[in-house]
């Protein structure tokens, strides 16, 4: 794998890991409404 | 129409199933496939745009308008009926309706091979070695009879050949558990299962990444699913591919989330859950769909891998993967059963539609309206799984279900919220309960973007090689007889033009049917 796929892999694992990870912290914030 | 009392017992539950449901083969086998043909990494830039301005709008479209319509019912035309009246409210239910259950006739049919082979890899009687005869190289070889596997199994070789197979009795167990679960109701049956079904799923997940990312030489592999070529940017086609994927991908214009979600109360939070579903679907499909399949497959059968279809890479290139690889008969049994659970998952969500529509149109017990509903699907299964040669039957009502009128409730439901209710209105109603706002500019998108790239899209649909007028023009046996060759006897292509007029002929009727029954069901309950 050359660098540009591996610079575009880890960004789009950490795109929709932090998405996810976003609402899963809005959910536990949230939760005692 | 009578309103169910049923309702979801967890905010997580509901995100759960609505995120489960959209996880199916679609993340693990169709978007590795797509990224690898259109430019691999490249591929990433149409599939973020895409998501941002087509998948996350329609989305939360369906769940605000979903809960917006729930406060009178649950079925698709007590929803809809909140937004118009007569025969395009007979006709936008029907298709609502329709699109779930005729999914499910097909998709449950994809959900047993799933588990017949999860089953033959737990029990090792899976033989894909092929026989020392063959005079052709070992790869080709395996996939041979791995091909031959699959179509024995299957059924594809003639009509009528998949009931001679042990198929049939999958298929039974699948439709066994779904009722299940939906007769088990909402809350006790959806939710409950959904709960279990995705951590289970995202720990199997995670033990094939493992064993994948363990291979020698894996980085050759993740190479060709990630390096990018960025010519592909270019042509047209990578774009609607990116598009369609997320429009897949998410399950949206199912009618299947406005019916999950109208059963929200109007405290309820819909923003953050219908972005925690299609977050949760694509960290699945991207980490999972992007780390294993194409990596696995080139660095076992090299490039030949990105040839496969869907099928061909599921059932037959990773099967014959797994009995390749060190353990595999373990790691076979995990991948199969990672792709029950997520078919299952997902039929299960179809089934609840027409339940619903069935007890709320007209007043039919859980224990009238599943036998009904069983009955109705069980009978078009049998005549998909049949008509099976080629996976004919199975093709075509994909096509005119699963693609085309899918755009059609996908491009309605976007009307509906910018022009009908109003972007203003709606984000009002969107804001109730709401643990996050809707990000700027969301309303122009919906509005004027949204729609714009749904008939892009859609133009681009009917004019393509494998669009529209071609699945027009394979009705005829006169132009199906010119695409005789080595791979299509004559016999095949009049079989073909046969079986696409009569899944055609058939999903009018059933159209026409549910149209109808819409009607009764509005007379019935003097609504129309």
């Amino acid at each position: 794998m050359n660098l540009e796929g591996t610079l575009i892999m880890i960004v789009s694992i950490s795109l929709v890991t932090g998405l996810a990870a976003f609402c899963v912290l809005k959910i536990m914030q949230g939760h005692g409404k | 129409m009578s309103k169910s009392n049923e309702e979801w017992g967890s905010r997580i539950g509901i995100i759960l199933v609505v995120a489960s449901g959209a996880i199916g083969l679609g993340n693990f086998l169709r978007f590795p496939g797509q990224a690898a043909k259109f430019g691999g990494g490249a591929f990433m830039v149409p599939y973020i745009v895409s998501f941002l301005i087509l998948g996350i709008p329609v989305c939360l479209s369906e769940w605000i308008m979903g809960r917006m319509g729930g406060k009178h019912g649950h079925s698709a035309p007590n929803i809809f009926k909140n937004y118009m009246s007569g025969i395009p409210l007979q006709v936008t239910s029907a298709i609502a309706l329709i699109i779930p259950i005729m999914i499910y006739t097909y998709y449950v049919f994809i959900e047993a091979w799933c588990l017949a082979y999860a089953v033959d890899f737990v029990t090792g009687s899976i033989n894909l070695h092929p026989p020392h005869t063959l005079a052709t190289s070992s790869s080709e070889a395996l996939i041979q009879t791995s091909t031959e596997h699959f179509n024995t199994l299957t059924g594809t070789k003639a009509n009528g050949a998949s009931f001679e197979s042990k198929i049939v009795y999958y298929v039974l167990a699948c439709y066994a558990m779904n009722f299940f679960l939906v007769y088990r109701g909402i809350a006790k049956g959806l939710e409950a299962f959904a709960k279990m079904a995705v951590p289970v799923l995202l720990i199997s997940a995670f033990i094939i990444l493992g064993k994948v990312l363990s291979l020698d030489n894996i980085s050759v592999g993740l190479g060709r699913m990630w390096n990018p070529d960025w010519s592909a940017l270019l042509r047209g086609e990578v774009w609607i591919a990116a598009a369609g994927q997320i429009f897949f991908s998410l399950s949206v214009g199912f009618g299947i989330v406005l019916t999950l979600a109208s059963y929200l109360k109007e405290k309820d939070d819909v923003q953050l859950s219908g972005l925690s579903a299609a977050s949760l679907n694509e960290f699945v499909e991207v980490v999972f769909g992007g780390l294993i399949t194409i990596p696995v497959g080139f660095l076992f059968l090299g490039a030949s891998v990105v040839s496969f279809g869907t099928f061909g890479m599921g059932f037959v290139a990773l099967p014959a993967i797994f009995s390749q690889m060190q353990g595999g008969q373990f790691f076979g049994a995990i991948w199969f059963f990672i792709l029950f659970i997520a078919a299952l998952t997902s039929s299960v969500t179809m089934v609840q539609p027409g339940i619903t529509f069935l007890e709320e149109g007209f007043h039919f017990k859980r224990k009238e309206s599943i036998p009904i509903l069983f009955a109705f699907t069980l009978s078009i299964t049998l005549l998909i799984v049949y008509f099976n040669k080629n996976l004919a039957a199975l093709d075509h009502t994909d096509f005119w279900i699963g693609t085309f009128l899918i755009y059609v409730l996908a491009t309605i439901q976007i009307l509906i919220y910018g022009w009908k209710i109003g972007t203003k209105e709606a984000r009002l109603e969107g804001a109730k309960g709401a643990l996050i706002p809707l990000p700027p500019g969301f309303d122009f998108i919906i509005k004027y973007i949204t729609p714009a790239f749904l008939l892009i899209i859609f133009t681009a649909f009917v004019l393509s090689e494998d669009g529209l007028m071609n699945s027009f023009n394979r009705m005829s046996e006169t132009y199906m007889l010119t695409k005789v060759s080595a791979t299509l006897t004559t016999e095949d292509a009049i079989n073909q033009a046969q079986v696409a007029r009569g899944v055609f002929l058939g999903i009018i009727s059933i159209f026409l049917f549910f149209v109808f029954l819409v009607n009764l069901s509005l007379k019935k309950n003097k609504e129309i």
